[in-house]
């Protein structure tokens, strides 16, 4: 009897334990699909995220590019992602295309998104007559270059659909060895050259603006009748949007500079030397308009600028430069040193979008894409 | 108490079995529905979706990548197609890829569609009928619960898989 029980006891055991052991299998199987199923939903998490993120780069920035493959850690995660120019599968339409990876405890998202330039949001304003717009006299010297020929985001020429390199209500005054360039009402380019003033296919001078040339930079984006009702723009630079700035010190300035960057001095006050590294609208303006910037000395800045009055440009701008004041504090001397002025209608409009009133499309950002597929 | 025991055990070993296989089904069903579903209208510039109502849906997409626009339809079979299931309400889902036979996906004894729009409203299946109606579906739920085919002290064990997609080409 003894000895039954003990093989039945140890039968049972044995029993217990096979089963104990297919339970617990069982259950670990269970947990790795559980776990499976989680990773599948945080990589695609990520694949997303990494693509919205891309994409608000891109709408702030339409030259972003990303031609290697670059990793990024997202979400406890992994995104691997490029940006490149492309064709829309089977068709001519050229569009960009965001390739975004999503890594994820062993289990991956891929996505492929088409996205388009938002070239219809920003605009160039209509007061921006040139590469260089003033209400004063212009004296251009040293290795100043002046370039109205249009350029891409990068300072590459686009032929034939730029501007005039100077447009003023006042004189133009070409010295030394600086040079300007044009793209003419023709549609036709001119290369950088030495003495020009006065030669209307690279410059215009002593013109009148019909209702008094803008005395501020809400009238020069196009006043209330356009959606900049006086204080817009300061407005949008303390909201602090797409890494809008507003100060009265130029010191308190983060770098590099993005959205609209409202400087207002106090009356007759300068910035000297200024680094203007950044992008966007940057304004120097107070209600006198007598804000200084001064020796533009250091930082390579695209987009829109505007100042009441501007000396000694000695660095890069792509984009265009416009003056406000009537009467400029030193010389009219926009440039003595080696600078460029380099007119580009994408800088503008990658600037001028951030400041529209919202729009439609993917991204977080101000300026949106428009996506044309999604393939997940 | 051992014998008890032991069907204790034998019981419970048959519901984890059960499940496990309900589970495996849920899985692999949903991942292969959630794979053209995030897909629909991708590359498609007329009308995406052609089907929607509760147990049907069927859509454009140019599902494999290759340039051409292909039709893809979910839809349920009858009983009578699982002859050898005990369970009453398990039905065949099928996936019917263009023009090819359609092709079982997996036994479910629910298997329903549900429709919302830009806010997040579900809409009528009477109002998907028509064009303008199914062009608002910006979202889809799909709810498919699997059960095991044979019962256990009467009840069937299930899973379910329950999943609110939202395709990027709805949306834009």
């Amino acid at each position: 009897m003894g000895r039954a029980a003990i093989i039945i006891l140890l039968g049972g055991i044995s029993l217990l334990s096979l089963l104990s052991l297919n339970f617990q299998s069982k259950t670990t199987e269970a947990r790795g699909r559980a776990v499976g199923f989680h990773a599948d939903n945080q990589s695609r998490n990520i694949c997303n995220s990494m693509i919205g993120m891309l994409m608000s780069k891109l709408a702030a920035n339409s030259g972003y590019r990303v031609k290697t493959l670059q990793t990024k850690n997202l979400l406890n995660g992994t995104a691997v992602y490029t940006i490149k120019d492309a064709l829309l599968p089977a068709t001519t339409d050229s569009v960009i295309e965001i390739d975004v990876s999503g890594i994820y405890f062993g289990d991956t998202t891929n996505a492929i998104v088409y996205v388009s330039e938002p070239s219809s949001i920003g605009f160039v304003p209509s007061p921006v007559k040139a590469a260089i717009t003033t209400n004063n006299p212009v004296e251009t010297s040293g290795n100043l270059m002046v370039d109205g020929r249009d350029h891409d985001i990068s300072g590459n020429l686009i032929s034939n659909n730029g501007t005039l390199g100077i447009w003023t209500t006042s004189s133009v005054n070409q010295k030394g060895n600086s040079k300007i360039g044009s793209t003419n009402d023709a549609g036709v380019d001119f290369a950088p050259a030495k003495k020009v003033s006065g030669n209307t296919d690279y410059v215009l001078d002593n013109q009148t603006w019909p209702g008094g040339y803008p005395d501020s930079p809400d009238k020069l984006l196009g006043g209330p009748s356009e959606g900049y009702p006086e204080g817009t723009l300061k407005s949008i630079a303390q909201s602090g949007a797409n890494g809008s700035q507003y100060v009265s010190n130029p010191a308190f300035l983060s770098f590099p500079l993005s959205g609209v960057t409202y400087i207002e001095l106090p009356s007759g006050d300068d910035w000297k030397p200024a680094n203007i590294q950044g992008s966007g609208i940057l304004i120097i303006h107070n209600s006198s308009e007598n804000a200084i910037i001064k020796n533009l000395n250091s930082g390579t800045f695209k987009g829109l600028l505007i100042a009441d009055d501007i000396i000694h440009i000695h660095t890069t701008i792509i984009g265009a430069v416009v003056g406000l004041t009537l009467f400029p504090s030193s010389g009219n001397c926009i440039g003595n040193g080696s600078g460029d002025v380099l007119f580009s209608r994408q800088a503008i409009k990658d600037a001028t979008a951030m400041t529209s009133s919202g729009s439609s499309g993917y991204g977080y950002a101000r300026q949106r894409m428009e996506v044309i597929h999604w393939y997940e | 108490m051992m014998i008890q025991l032991n069907t204790t055990i034998s019981s419970l070993s048959f519901e984890t079995q059960s499940s496990q296989i309900s589970q495996i089904d849920a899985i692999e069903s949903g991942k292969i529905l959630e794979f053209d579903l995030y897909k629909i209208g991708y590359k498609v510039q007329t009308e995406k979706i052609k089907i929607a109502d509760s147990t049907t849906i069927k859509f454009l997409s140019d599902i494999d990548n290759d340039n051409t626009i292909d039709s893809i339809r979910y839809f349920t079979g009858n009983k009578s197609d699982l002859p050898n299931s005990p369970n009453p309400n398990d039905k065949p889902v099928y996936r019917k890829f263009n023009n090819n036979q359609p092709e079982m996906i997996g036994a479910a004894t629910e298997f329903n569609f549900a429709y919302f729009d830009s806010s997040g409203t579900q809409l009528n299946y009477s109002s998907l009928s028509n064009v303008s109606g199914r062009k608002k579906i910006k979202s889809i739920r799909a709810l498919i619960r699997f059960e095991t085919a044979e019962p256990h002290n009467s009840v069937y064990q299930g899973v379910d898989f329950l999943r609110i997609i939202r395709p990027e080409n709805l949306n834009f």
